[in-house]
């Protein structure tokens, strides 16, 4: 192994101007996190407290070990959506530690509408549960919703990732042998209903937790039969008469303590034997990343300045260092673990692209996850590539990464523009968890490269009805575009609509991944088959 | 010499007592019982044999399973240690009997020194001060009466069967007494099968000094000097020292002379202790005879530097004892502390389980005599004695504060010992200017609770976190040589969460 | 080195001493860590000698401690004091206390039977335990019993009553 050698000059005028934008970027962040961590509205939260129940986060501090770790998923799920009302999209998902075990938490939050289901609140839940399927977690659901947000339905309601996808989930998840845990904190209703029914076990509360198929208000209209929520479908007649829940909880801290119950005698896990070193820190300082990143996101830097920043040791065993040099590949390690890391220094060429598909084999070969470090405008163009067939060579990228099953991780460090989204492991190519940095940018093109293109477009119609714009009227014509893409290449609108699973910090990214790959290690790691590979 | 030794007792004298045969080359069997398999002196034994229940009327008060054993293991001798059948005439016969060498004083001696009125009356015979008080068993209440008004209250009433604090009452007027003979009969009935009691007058705060002598069979008698042990809980020792703070050499020249008189009275042979009770005004009174090697004999090996228990087994074997009286010296000042499984905090009440470590003090003029081990779950059957802390120096206020000292640095976790008690004791300003008697814990201790200062509970709890966050590098210090790979860093990692920490 | 260097964020830990619960926190700060304890702060260096006994130097004294864990059991010895420390324990309870919250007790028929004795009238006191009535059911009997010392409020059935499954027979009032 190799140690980076960084080249940073901390004392330079473009580390303190990088450090300056950075921070501040930062601080926006972190200001927007304290605001949705408030959850609902103050009236809200204190009817909740009126009630002895315990606001969410509070639940969440209850069910997991005292001092550990809550990787916590799309904070800012919903962000500037709905009118800003639903932070979160009213419901907290994450990985936690309950006796020692890693499990997916899916709560919601009451406080946000009565915990009731936005087309982001399902979103969210689904991709929780996915990451559980992807990663053999337990997921316990902390119940407390009144099901669809009615005015959204169209968004909610029929489609394949809507709302009955959870249930298909659990039954899927329980199939594999995954534990489905509920505890009803709220209510559960109609089809709500089937959260704690279609789990192993389900916990409920005493004159809290009420679930049934038609509330009261519908049972009255349907029969005339007039009945109370308790009598209905309380903790009495669920875990006494009906059977639809197995455990009575005198409040939510009961509920919460029976569910570690629950969890403490699932029977150990069994963690896929990745061969891990002791742990060191990163020999250079992780702060300074906050003057490696560039204050403007196009322009180029190196990128073994951030991968030193966050691997052990500052280690790093480069592969094909001095080949299609606009990647940088290489193994290291994160919390003592493998790690394969693929990462943009460029434009990706022919070279870099069979240089990346020759390095994600070799990790799938020997089982190493691998991390994808976006910093990519794309593919390079022109007559010399197409001919010389970066098209192809930008396939044999696509495939590997596609096929790799080892546990992919992505993180978007700069521009995430075009194909190279997708080679570089995007969304869609199923990383066990994607993160973008504060500072990072994702659209299908840079805004500037987009209004370019539009504009050709539109002055090459224009041409032919003979009109000729003014530098002025091609200005007008760019800048809504450009405004546009600015407010959709943000990290927010990206987060907001779970185009990943969070933001990350730069500083907090060495501890995020090493409990990713933890985590990841709940499931084995397979071997990769791949398809056709264009020559 | 002998051949080999049974040593029929366990714990920290059984521990002393083997050390002691191997150093004479001579092989040491141990006898255990259930509850004693894992214990110390077993594995320091050459041989051990397995004598029963834990019950100690069914192992290591039993005669017969004793003697079996001794045959087992084809020794020669007994060595009794203390307490258990170390004083029972009967077993001391049997050995005699079955031809074994009984390293101890005669049958008749032990049956004599048994009997406190019997010892009264020698001692008394052979002019010796005893405390004053009948000679005879009492009969009628009018006569114990008449006793007690010559005698002036307070009187004590004591069984003429044994000690240990049974069938004894103290009383302060005239109108107790009658009960008090009553309970007292009835309490020495139950535990010694003989209501014989009789009455002395009480001394309310005397000092507890008694003297080691030793005898051998061709008729040398020495004393070893004082022990002073006023420091006492519920009538046991728990702190004893030597020399004697209360004694000038006049009087414990008069004094050692008293106890060789006593040894000598009850044809005294090996090693014993005469002990009186010391009050103000320098008058001393025959108690009684503990015809057996002491649990506090070590302040006297390191003052006069005999080793008593090795000298036991050479009188034993017949031998000669090594040196004169006039060859005997006090040379510094040694100081001995009980460490008791109990609770101070709690009345003293004994206190079982596993000791989950233990560091055991070091240093100049440390001596450490233990039957115990980290790991080792002490019994509930027996006396709660798990060691012995003896320091020396060549004063007084150096052996204190070497105790001191040592005390601050031995560590037993897992059962609640004396020890924080004894460190406060040692430090007392009545111990330090040795002003000690009888009373010395009821008077300064009665209402000490065992509190932690609040500095201590604060170096404490913070040590207790400094384990939650390193405790988990356990494993790696236990492990060997390689280094086990390291807790996945949902464990280790701490209170991490998105965007709160860094 | 490793887990240490890579521990993050406040560590809190609450131990119960006797009747006080008392508050740490711990942090890491530098090579040193933050402890609080109730609120006041220290700054100690820590090393460990064996597998229980540390090295600590707070403010340039040193303090050797050892710390054994013995299940929720924290025996601490620091300065010649032991000290023992409790975790706090879990929330405990059982669907059966549930009434009790409440002051009263229900019982309840535990399946379809018969009502053989009624031992405890109404309005008779009840110590904690003590079977109230009998029930027959499946050729058994089952005594359903007062859950804490209290009074007997209400008798809702009589002897040789058939009862169903769940129905409520009595009710006592705990602690009254």
């Amino acid at each position: 192994m190799f140690r980076i050698e960084s080249k940073v000059d901390a004392a330079s005028a473009d580390f303190q101007r990088n450090r300056e934008t950075n921070l501040s970027v930062i601080a926006e962040y972190r200001e927007r996190l304290t605001l949705v961590r408030e959850m609902g509205p103050k009236d809200q939260r204190d009817r909740h407290i009126e009630r002895k129940k315990l606001l969410v986060r509070d639940r969440l501090k209850g069910l997991f070990d005292r001092n550990t770790p809550f990787l916590e998923l799309s904070p800012l799920a919903a962000w500037g959506m709905y009118d800003d009302g639903a932070p979160a999209a009213g419901v907290i998902t994450g990985i936690g530690v309950v006796h020692g075990r890693e499990v997916m938490v899916v709560a919601n939050d009451a406080t946000v509408k009565g915990g009731t289901y936005f087309p982001m609140t399902i979103k969210k839940h689904v991709r929780a549960q996915e990451i559980a399927l992807q990663n053999q977690l337990p997921c316990i659901y902390l119940v407390d919703s009144g099901g669809i947000f009615l005015p959204l339905q169209e968004g909610t309601f029929p489609d394949r990732e809507h709302f009955g996808r959870i249930f298909y989930n659990q039954a899927r998840l329980s199939a594999l042998g995954i534990p489905q845990i509920a505890l009803v904190l709220g209510s559960c209703t109609a089809g709500g209903a089937y959260q704690p029914a279609m789990s192993d076990e389900a916990v409920i509360v005493r004159k809290q937790g009420t679930i049934f198929i038609g509330g009261p208000p519908l049972v009255k209209a349907a029969t005339g039969e007039e009945v109370t929520e308790e009598e209905l479908g309380g903790a009495d007649v669920h875990c006494r008469i009906s059977g639809v829940a197995d455990h009575y909880a005198l409040n939510d801290q009961h509920a919460l303590e029976i569910c570690r119950n629950i969890v403490k005698n699932l029977g150990a896990p069994v963690y896929h034997p990745l061969a891990r070193d002791a742990v060191e820190d990163p020999f250079y300082d992780p702060e300074e990343l906050h003057g490696v990143i560039p204050a403007n996101v196009n322009k180029p830097y190196d990128i073994r300045e951030v991968i030193a920043r966050i691997v052990d040791g500052s280690w790093l065993q480069e592969f094909k260092e001095l080949y299609g040099p606009t990647i940088v590949c290489g193994f290291a390690r994160v919390m003592g673990y493998p790690l394969g890391i693929v990462a943009n220094n460029g434009v990706l060429f022919s070279e870099s692209s069979q240089k990346a598909a020759h390095f994600v084999e070799l990790c799938t070969m020997r089982r190493i996850p691998l991390l994808f470090m976006q910093n990519i405008t794309g593919f390079i163009v022109g007559k010399q590539y197409e001919h010389g067939g970066i098209a192809r060579d930008g396939a044999k990228m696509v495939h590997a990464v596609a096929c790799a099953d080892v546990p992919k991780f992505t993180l978007m460090v700069g521009a995430s523009n075009g194909a190279g989204n997708y080679a570089m492991c995007g969304r869609a190519y199923e990383p066990r968890l994607l993160w973008m940095w504060p500072n990072a940018r994702i659209s299908v093109m840079g805004g500037e490269q987009a209004s370019n293109v539009l504009l050709t477009v539109k002055l090459r119609q224009l041409e032919k009805k003979g009109i000729v714009w003014t530098d002025a009227q091609k200005e007008e014509f760019r800048r809504p575009i450009l405004e546009e893409y600015e407010r959709q290449g943000s990290p927010y609108y990206s987060t907001a609509r779970l185009w990943d699973d969070g933001i990350l910090l730069p500083t907090e990214t060495r501890a995020a991944l090493g409990l990713g790959i933890a985590m990841s290690l709940n499931a084995p790691i397979p071997e990769t088959q791949y398809g056709v590979f264009r020559m | 010499m002998l051949k080999k030794i049974l040593v029929a007792n366990r714990g920290e004298i059984a521990c002393r007592v083997i050390r002691a045969c191997r150093e004479l080359g001579i092989p040491a069997a141990a006898v255990y019982s259930e509850a004693d398999r894992a214990a110390l002196h077993v594995a320091l034994a050459d041989e051990a044999y397995f004598i029963g229940p834990p019950a100690p009327l069914e192992s290591y008060l039993s005669i017969e399973k004793i003697i079996a054993a001794a045959k087992q293991a084809g020794a020669d001798a007994i060595h009794p240690g203390y307490g258990f059948l170390s004083e029972n005439a009967a077993f001391a016969e049997a050995c005699l009997d079955a031809g074994f060498v009984f390293v101890g004083p005669t049958p008749q001696t032990l049956r004599l020194a048994g009997d406190k009125l019997g010892a009264r009356r020698t001692m008394a015979a052979a002019g010796i001060p005893i405390i004053p008080g009948m000679s005879a068993g009492a009969a009628e209440a009018r006569d114990v009466l008449a006793e007690a008004d010559r005698l002036g209250y307070p009187v004590i009433v004591k069984a003429a069967g044994g000690g240990g604090g049974k069938g004894m009452r103290v009383v302060a007027a005239p109108r107790e007494l009658e009960e008090s003979l009553a309970a007292a009969r009835r309490e020495a009935r139950g535990a010694f099968g003989d209501d014989t009691v009789y009455l002395e007058k009480y001394l309310a705060r005397p000092r507890h000094v008694e003297f080691q002598i030793m005898a051998d069979g061709h008729g040398q008698t020495v004393h070893l000097f004082e022990r002073e042990c006023s420091v006492q809980r519920r009538h046991q020792k728990i702190v004893e020292e030597s020399p004697s703070p209360a004694l000038d050499a006049d009087l414990r020249a008069r004094m050692g002379a008293a106890a060789c008189a006593v040894a000598r009275a009850c044809s005294y042979t090996n090693a014993g202790t005469v002990e009186f009770l010391l009050d103000e005004e320098g008058r001393f009174y025959f108690l009684e005879v503990n015809a057996r090697v002491q649990v506090e004999h070590p302040v006297t090996e390191l003052v006069t530097g005999v080793d008593i228990v090795k000298t036991q087994i050479v009188i034993a074997a017949g031998g000669r004892l090594p040196f004169r009286q006039e060859d005997l010296s006090q040379r510094g000042h040694a100081i001995e502390c009980r460490i008791y499984a109990e609770d101070p905090a709690t009345g003293f009440l004994p206190s079982a389980g596993r000791i989950l470590y233990l560091k055991e003090p070091r240093g100049p003029g440390v001596r450490l005599d233990g039957g115990i081990y980290s790991g080792w779950e002490v019994p509930v059957h027996y006396d709660p004695i798990l060691a012995k802390l003896i320091t020396w120096g060549a004063t007084r206020e150096e052996a204190g504060r070497r105790m001191e000292e040592a005390l601050r640095e031995y560590v037993i976790l897992g059962i609640r010992t004396v020890i924080p008690f004894l460190r406060e004791v040692i430090r007392h300003p009545a111990f330090a200017s040795g002003d000690t008697n009888t009373g010395f814990v009821g008077d300064h201790f009665a209402s000490w609770r065992g509190e932690v200062p609040e500095a201590v509970m604060e170096k404490a709890l913070a040590a207790a976190a400094v384990d939650e966050v390193l405790g988990g590098g356990r494993a790696a210090v236990s492990a060997s040589g390689e280094g086990a790979p390291a807790p996945s860093p949902w464990r280790t990692i701490g209170p991490w969460e998105t965007g709160r920490t860094g | 080195m490793g887990d240490r260097a890579n521990r993050l964020g406040v560590m809190e830990y609450e131990f119960r001493t006797g009747e006080t619960t008392r508050a740490v926190t711990i942090e890491k700060n530098g090579e040193r860590w933050r402890i609080a304890v109730d609120g006041r702060s220290m700054e100690v260096e820590a090393a460990c000698l064996d597998a229980h006994a540390y090295s600590l130097i707070v403010a340039g004294r040193t303090v050797t401690a050892v710390v054994v864990r013995d299940g929720g059991t924290r025996h601490v010895a620091v300065d010649g004091y032991v000290v023992v420390l409790e975790e706090p324990g879990a929330v405990g309870f059982t669907a059966a206390e549930e009434e009790i919250a409440e002051g009263v007790q229900i019982l309840r028929a535990p399946m379809p039977g018969k009502v053989v004795k009624i031992l405890v009238p109404e309005g008779e006191s009840v110590a904690k335990g003590q079977t109230v009535l009998v029930v027959e059911a499946m050729k058994m009997e089952h005594g359903l019993g007062a859950a804490g010392a209290g009074v007997v409020r209400k008798i809702l059935c009589a002897e040789g009553e058939s009862v169903t499954a769940h129905q409520p027979l009595a009710e006592v009032a705990i602690g009254s």
